[in-house]
């Protein structure tokens, strides 16, 4: 199967979709993000890479939790898709792979002596 | 909790409603919504506000954006069933769509006259080369002081060649004068009016085309061009008669034809069938100066005088102050100065009107401008019928459009189609009226009185005025119906519901309401013209000119022509049909020259006042009433030396504060002593558009320029075989010129007369397309209102109360719109009288009379459409309730 390239941010919101498990959202992710790693990506941004992740079929999403602070609006959660949770492993593999590789690194010190 | 009521800012909102997909709105609205109040509860409202702001904006992107409908691929097979449904409701509703029709065709018809007649008004001198170049330079005359004397068209001898060397930037120069005499060639002898002394400088300034022949000789001795068809009149052809002979029976002098010219087209402001060599102008006129000498004089008018320059005219406005001032200093005259105003040749036919113009309809500007206006107005007409109709037909069309929005069609799609069909109407009413000009043609040029430019089809500038209108009638007009109609939702007319909103009635009544203000305005201004006219025509002129005509002096060199002229007048005066013959210098209506006069207690200043040579008929013959003192005498021997009769006027300006106190008054002029005998009323020697000139007659009987004729009412044409048959005997070299004085006195008011005709013709078409809208209108409004009607018919309602509801909403709407246009066309109308002297106090009639004679043909277009209705038996208007 040919995995198709993932973003460093898509690849973040997908990590972070993931560890919130049922309860990530546009404004739940937004924060999850900032918190871990103080970026602070605007929703706009955010919401597109959803929208990317979405139409790759990486992510499924349904409606739902309209609450009073959003103005009676819904909500609308996002989880992995299969399909995204094996890219995610890919792309995981991947990098351990190739950093495992480079001489000199803290995994490796045991290769210098 | 307190918090939850701060709302951000509605603006970013609807901004973010506006572009927003529905897919992403919710749920993004709903985010932005949460961060929003959680900010709150850290930072101030403005910052809250602000960063809301800015996450809208950023939510900008692509994917967020609405779709823009892909273009459909099955447009062109749409269009084709637009045109098909087109066409069948056009058979359906056959009267609907012909009044429409109508209304956009008689508007059409009347742009394309209008701009016809606008464009050929505008076309007057362009056809010379280079016309943009050329000016000329008239002269006024003013005192020392600042007083006007006089203004002029034409300007002096000497100004040509003055402005040529003086002032720099003057490429070429010319001037002529024009004169009338009679010439002849073996048998052939003419009168010609349009003779121009002039040289060849002419063509430098006006590269009129030469047809054979050196036009550069003209201006040598004895010589002269002549034009084409004059050319054709003497000679029978118009080729290889170059060395030919032409005879000037003025002085009885030979001139050379050294060359044909092509004849001058009609659109010119002026006419030349023979340019005649003005060497010989001393002569003519007989003054004993060489030409020389008397082209540097700067003592006479009439020299129309034409420069041709590239500068622009502010620039040679600047130059022409310096020449003028050189010019005055040069020749310092203490009793005048003269100043030199320069006229771009393209503004003189339409707006120059001097005394001694050498066209007598200049002037024309003001009408040209009305028509134009006139025929946006009758175009607007035309669309707010349109528009009225249409949209009163949408109940017809919303089965319809329901039902296709059903099938999935959406509003741009019917937009589009109702587009189409008004565009198909405009371009079918186009054909109509290209059509319709086309066939009354001669109509047209009849009714204009002048060759009109025929350029029918190659005419850019009227197409492009054409398309402009469709494109505007099409669309816009036809905009607002397609967007109504668009907006019309499914179900509400599917269910049945569906009845015309009340915003739709109001409008539609808007629209006729204005349709009918523009109508009674038009008609109220001209019926404010017409009775001006008439006013002005029927004006007690002091004077008959009723069965009166007036021959001309015959041109002869025989020593015995004089004898021979009284022995004429004689014989007329023996006639029986004859009541009486009068010789003078002038008639009413023809400027007469002027001469000053010092009245013996006022030495200092001098008087100016008018000539007038007449004998002791003139004043019977013109029916022209003498308040004081008496007529001239033939047996008073005193009167043929020194007696003078004044009118009104002059006694005026002479200082008599009655014109008792001027008799046995002498005035004073050059050295001689005249007495005043008698005083005459102010008859209107010139248009009764300008004030009376003052006027002194002197006793002359014997050396008239013109005889005039009075004769039995109804005996015109055998008067004229009568005098034709007399003067030919008398005098055979000198072809009979001849006026009735009536014709010629009005044709003064040529222009007024043109735009009386015209507007009267067009409001006429304006109030057609008005009352066109309202039938429409109205057996639609009665239509609707069927049931209604059936349901008070049953209640118990006549006829005639029927009609009275109906009739009663329309009155209304009328009114409206006679109280509406009343003040304005009584501001028009006044500032319009302003530009007549005289003015006829117009009565309210003309304001009330218009209408009511609109309201009674609206009503009875009203009552004759609703009758059917009215009296129609209620079952079978409610038998599907």
């Amino acid at each position: 199967m040919k995995y198709t390239q993932l973003g460093e941010f898509e690849e973040l919101v997908m990590l972070v979709i993931g560890n919130l498990g049922k309860k990530a959202y546009g404004v739940s992710i937004k924060n999850t993000i900032e918190e871990k790693t103080n970026r602070k990506p605007s929703i706009g941004a955010l919401h597109s890479a959803l929208h990317r992740l979405e139409k790759k079929g990486f992510i499924d999403s349904h409606e739902g939790g309209a609450t009073a602070i959003r103005g009676g609006r819904r909500k609308r959660y996002y989880e992995l898709s299969a399909y995204g949770k094996n890219v995610l492993q890919h792309a995981h593999d991947l990098r351990h792979n190739l950093f495992t590789q480079i001489p000199g690194l803290a995994f490796n010190r045991s290769s210098d002596e | 909790m307190s918090e939850l009521n701060q709302k951000p800012p509605r603006w970013a909102d609807r901004l973010l409603e506006w572009f927003c997909t529905d897919h992403y709105l919710e749920i993004i609205q709903g985010d932005l919504r949460e961060l929003y109040q959680k900010r709150l509860k850290n930072m101030s409202r403005w910052r809250c506000n602000l960063l809301y702001i800015k996450d809208v904006l950023d939510i900008f992107r692509p994917f967020a954006l609405k779709k823009i409908t892909p273009v459909h691929q099955n447009n062109t097979i749409m269009l084709k069933n637009y045109f098909k449904v087109s066409m069948r409701n056009f058979v359906r509703n056959k009267s609907y769509a012909l009044l429409n029709l109508g209304g956009l065709i008689i508007g059409m018809v009347s742009v394309i006259f209008i701009t016809l007649y606008v464009q050929n008004e505008k076309s007057y001198d362009a056809h010379f080369a280079e016309s943009e170049k050329i000016m000329r330079i008239r002269h006024d005359l003013f005192r020392p002081g600042g007083e006007l004397i006089y203004s002029r068209a034409s300007g002096l001898p000497a100004l040509a060649g003055a402005l040529r060397e003086k002032l720099p930037g003057v490429e070429h120069a010319t001037n002529f004068y024009q004169i009338r005499s009679s010439f002849r060639h073996d048998e052939n002898a003419f009168i010609e009016n349009n003779v121009l002394l002039a040289d060849s400088t002419f063509f430098d300034v006006f590269a009129q085309p030469i047809i054979e022949g050196d036009k550069n000789k003209l201006g040598l001795p004895n010589t002269v061009i002549i034009s084409e068809s004059t050319a054709q009149r003497y000679f029978g052809k118009s080729r290889g008669i170059i060395g030919k002979n032409l005879v000037f029976t003025g002085s009885d002098t030979s001139y050379e034809v050294i060359a044909i010219m092509e004849d001058l087209p009609f659109n010119t402001h002026f006419e030349a069938d023979i340019l005649l060599s003005n060497y010989h102008t001393p002569t003519i006129f007989g003054r004993d100066t060489d030409h020389q000498t008397y082209f540097n004089s700067w003592g006479t008018t009439g020299w129309f005088t034409y420069i041709k320059t590239d500068l622009s005219l502010t620039e040679f406005n600047e130059r022409l102050e310096i020449f003028t001032n050189e010019v005055n200093k040069a020749h310092k005259d203490q009793r005048s100065y003269g100043v030199f105003i320069a006229q771009p040749l393209s503004e003189i036919y339409l707006t120059s009107k001097f005394r001694d113009e050498l066209n007598k309809t200049n002037g024309n500007a003001s009408l040209v401008q009305f028509l134009s206006l006139l025929t946006i107005l009758i175009m607007c007409v035309a669309w707010l019928n349109y528009i009225n109709l249409t949209t009163a037909r949408a109940v017809e069309r919303a089965k319809e459009v329901g039902l296709r929005k059903v099938v999935g069609s959406d509003r741009r799609q019917i937009r589009l189609q109702f587009l189409m069909e008004s565009m198909l109407y405009n371009i079918a009413a186009l054909i109509v009226a290209v059509f319709l000009v086309w066939a009354t043609w001669n109509m047209f040029t009849q009714f204009v009185d002048k060759p009109v430019l025929v350029n029918l089809f190659g005419n850019i500038q009227l197409w492009g005025i054409l398309v402009t209108i469709i494109l505007i009638g099409a669309l816009a007009a036809g905009a607002y119906p397609a967007f109504v109609i668009s907006n019309l939702k499914p179900t509400v007319i599917i269910s049945g519901k569906f009845k015309s909103s009340s915003k739709g009635i109001f409008l539609r009544k808007a629209l006729i309401t204005t349709q009918f203000m523009i109508a009674i305005f038009l008609c109220i201004g001209t019926i404010a013209s017409y009775s001006q006219l008439k006013f002005m025509l029927n004006q007690d002129k002091g004077f008959d000119m009723a069965n009166l005509i007036s021959i001309r002096y015959p041109v002869s060199n025989d020593p015995d022509t004089p004898a021979k002229f009284n022995k004429l007048v004689q014989e007329l005066r023996q006639e029986s049909t004859v009541t009486g013959v009068a010789s003078s210098s002038g008639i009413p209506g023809i400027l007469q020259l002027g001469g000053r006069f010092y009245t013996t207690d006022r030495i200092e200043e001098s008087l100016p006042a008018r000539r007038m040579f007449i004998d002791d008929h003139f004043f019977d013959v013109f029916d022209i009433s003498i308040i004081e003192g008496r007529n001239f005498y033939i047996n008073n021997v005193r009167d043929t030396i020194n007696s003078v009769i004044i009118n009104e006027q002059a006694a005026k300006s002479f200082g008599y504060e009655k014109p008792a106190d001027a008799i046995h008054q002498t005035l004073l002029e050059g050295d001689r002593a005249l007495q005043i005998i008698g005083v005459v009323n102010n008859y209107a020697q010139v248009s009764y558009q300008f004030e009376q000139p003052p006027i002194v007659f002197y006793f002359n009987p014997e050396g008239a320029a013109r005889l005039s004729i009075k004769f039995d009412e109804g005996e015109s044409a055998q008067i004229l075989s009568m005098v034709k048959k007399k003067f030919e005997a008398n005098f055979p070299d000198s072809p009979l010129q001849f006026i009735f004085v009536d014709e010629f006195y009005n044709r003064l008011f040529n222009n007024d007369q043109q735009f009386s005709k015209t507007a009267t013709a067009f409001t006429f078409l304006a109030i057609l397309v008005a009352l066109l809208g309202l039938i429409g209108f109205v057996s639609y409004s009665v239509s609707q209102r069927n049931k209604e009607i059936g349901v008070r018919k049953v209640m118990g309602a006549s006829v005639k109360q029927i009609l009275l509801l109906i009739a009663n909403d329309f009155f209304k709407v009328i009114v409206t719109a006679g109280i509406l246009a009343m003040p304005l066309a009584y501001l028009v109308v006044a500032e319009w009288q302003q530009t007549y002297v005289l003015k006829q106090s117009l009565g309210f009639g003309i304001y009330i009379f218009p209408v009511i004679g609109i309201a009674t043909m609206a009503l009875l277009i009203v009552i004759g459409i609703s009758f059917k209705t009215a009296s129609r038996n209620p079952v079978h208007s409610l038998r599907y309730e």
